[in-house]
């Protein structure tokens, strides 16, 4: 019983610790992608050079990073917020990659 | 669900709070402070003159032409001249130009003090080796005794962690407009929840302003990979090449007055600060007029705000700066941060709005211990050994920082002028009265720790007026009949400080005399 209860606390410390990191780690670099990811299309639209573009999406990326770093610590287990900030950052790095090979030809 | 989503997010709030609170009330403290930066270096270097003592101005133009006179003699080699003229928004040299005419050269950088009303040249005032209030701002930003760019990180972690506690601490907050009328005072936690939410509430803007702009003011710090792969990816070259070499500047033929004019009549009377004259190969020579530096919003460099003439025609010629829109963004949202562009109610807006945030993370912090202390009365429960730290900590750190601000100024005034290092040991003193204070806290039974140290940060702050009065002629009994508002503004809001910090101990002093007077027995219940 007793310790029952200390693995369960344990598990509970590791998947806060968990959390704390897929929120600092992963969410930084879904951030960093994803500010890479928006400049391009506002570069095209506004017009204007994508290094002034890239700026502004930094700002906003501060604020973007808050409810991320919420719903990591919201949903149901470290794993489910690891796999999909992976996804997600996956995702968005790999557009960033083709489009800017694209736009750099 | 529902629920469960608010208790996720009252378990991230307090924990991102409580992690980063210390931190942040130093940053706040010290960054409100820093609205003020220029008057309390005027108020530690009380060598300086009176603003009733300093000769009235003789016209811009003339000012300008005699600085040109000035350089055209002493730095005939320069690539580039730079007047700065006497302007009371001027926050460069540590507000040293709101009162000279300051002539300068470069690439030496080199830099001459003339007077405002005849031209002539001033030796700077003999002052005493201080950082005056440009240490706040850099307290506020890297912190101390560590590395500056290892600050710089620290202070954005606790900012980003300060707005996700913001956030989730609105949604926390089941009832937050019906709750920002709602104080009720002397009902132990509940009080202190009512005094966390208004000052949270009241400036809630401002804190979302004052820590976004924060963490953008140091961008390429905290976000650099965004920038590094457009700028591989597109061109590689962050900034715009000047490429043109730069002739030795010689005084322009054209006479100063009739662009000061034109320049006026976009800029806005009496809103020139700077004054540029340079030469580059393969093009004519050029005097580039503008505001003070650092006082628009944005602080952008465009044909609005910075106004080019042909030196030797005197014939306006288009601003050869355009900013692109994320500069312009950027320099408008460090603008908001610093503030410069405030005038002198906005920046006292700002000021109490910092205070507030002070305000906001000293009762958090002490309403995290009063939650877990009642939790545990009522359960019957031992208190933690994490919640006696905090319990303990957070008397030194919040009570016995603004002791360790006085503290600054009392060195300030009490170091020897001549003492070697002496702009260090200000600092020093700042941070040995705190840090003995925290261990002073630890050694006191706790509810006598607040009492003693809010009297003594009382004392501390009351008393430097009468120290001031006793070590300079720079005091209230002068300043205010001088009408220099900065420097007596200095000493009144030390004042104003002391009576709140008097009024906080006296009413805990009071609450908890009452509470052993009626032999109340629970055990060091903070309310």
């Amino acid at each position: 019983m007793r310790k029952q209860a200390f693995t369960n606390d344990a598990r509970y410390r590791l998947g806060v610790a968990s959390r704390v990191l897929a929120a600092a780690i992963g969410g930084y670099a879904l951030m960093s992608a994803l500010a890479v990811l928006l400049a391009l299309p506002l570069s095209w639209c506004w017009p204007m050079p994508r290094g002034q573009a890239v700026l502004m999406t930094t700002y906003v990326g501060f604020l973007a990073y808050v409810p991320v770093v919420l719903w990591v610590f919201h949903t149901r287990s470290a794993a489910r917020a690891w796999g999909w900030l992976l996804l997600w950052t996956a995702l968005a790095a790999l557009a960033c990659w083709a489009l800017l090979q694209g736009g750099a030809a | 669900m529902k629920s469960h989503f608010r208790q996720s997010m009252v378990w991230l709030h307090t924990w991102a709070s409580i992690l980063t609170g210390w931190l942040l009330f130093f940053v706040f403290v010290t960054g409100s402070a820093a609205y003020f930066d220029n008057e309390i270096t005027r108020w530690m270097e009380p060598e300086r003159p009176l603003k009733s003592a300093l000769a009235p101005l003789a016209p811009v133009a003339t000012q300008a032409e005699w600085g040109l006179d000035f350089l055209a003699v002493q730095a005939s080699e320069a690539s580039k001249w730079e007047i700065k003229l006497p302007h009371a928004r001027n926050q460069q040299d540590n507000g040293a130009s709101r009162d000279y005419l300051v002539a300068r050269a470069f690439p030496s950088g080199h830099r001459w003090l003339l007077t405002p009303a005849n031209g002539h040249e001033v030796l700077p005032p003999d002052v005493r080796q201080t950082q005056g209030g440009d240490a706040f701002e850099e307290l506020h930003h890297q912190l101390h005794y560590l590395d500056a760019t290892a600050g710089i990180y620290l202070v954005g972690i606790a900012a980003i962690l300060a707005l996700v506690s913001l956030v989730t601490g609105v949604i926390a907050h089941k009832k937050i407009f019906k709750d920002f009328f709602t104080f009720r005072p002397g009902k132990g936690q509940r009080s202190w929840l009512d005094a966390h939410n208004v000052t949270g509430v009241m400036a809630l803007p401002f804190f979302v302003m004052i820590l976004w702009t924060g963490l953008v003011y140091f961008n390429y710090h905290y976000l650099p990979v965004p920038s590094k792969t457009m700028n591989a990816a597109v061109n590689g070259r962050p900034l715009p090449q000047f490429d043109a070499a730069a002739l030795p500047v010689v005084r322009p033929r054209a006479p100063l007055a009739p662009m000061i004019e034109q320049a006026e009549a976009v800029l806005g009377a009496g809103q020139i600060g700077q004054i540029w004259v340079e030469h580059r190969a393969g093009e004519p020579p050029v005097v580039d007029i503008s505001r003070p530096w650092g006082t628009e919003l944005p602080r952008t460099k465009n044909a609005q705000t910075f106004i080019r003439f042909n030196a030797l025609t005197g014939e306006r010629l288009p601003s050869p700066y355009s900013e692109g829109p994320g500069r312009t963004m950027l320099l408008a949202l460090v603008a908001l941060h610093e503030a410069w562009y405030a005038n002198d109610p906005l920046r006292w807006l700002y000021f109490l709005s910092g205070l507030l945030g002070c305000f906001m993370i000293a009762t958090g912090m002490v309403l995290w211990v009063v939650k877990r202390r009642e939790r545990h009365a009522r359960e019957g429960s031992a208190a933690s050994g994490g919640l006696r730290f905090v319990a303990r900590l957070n008397v030194g750190v919040l009570a016995g920082l603004p002791t360790g601000m006085a503290a600054y100024f009392w060195a300030n005034r009490l170091l020897p002028v001549t003492m070697p290092g002496r702009a260090d040991w200000e600092l020093h003193c700042l941070f040995a009265a705190w840090g003995w204070l925290a261990l002073y806290a630890i050694a006191r039974p706790e509810r006598r720790a607040w009492v003693e140290l809010l009297a003594l940060a009382a004392l501390a702050f009351g008393l430097l007026p009468l120290l001031n009065a006793l070590t300079t002629d720079k005091h209230l009994g002068v300043t205010l009949p001088a009408g220099d508002g900065g420097l007596a503004g200095v000493d009144l809001t030390m004042l104003a400080l002391a009576a709140l910090f008097a009024a906080m101990a006296f009413t805990l002093w009071r609450k908890w005399r009452q509470a052993g007077q009626a032999k109340d027995s629970v055990q060091e219940r903070m309310a």
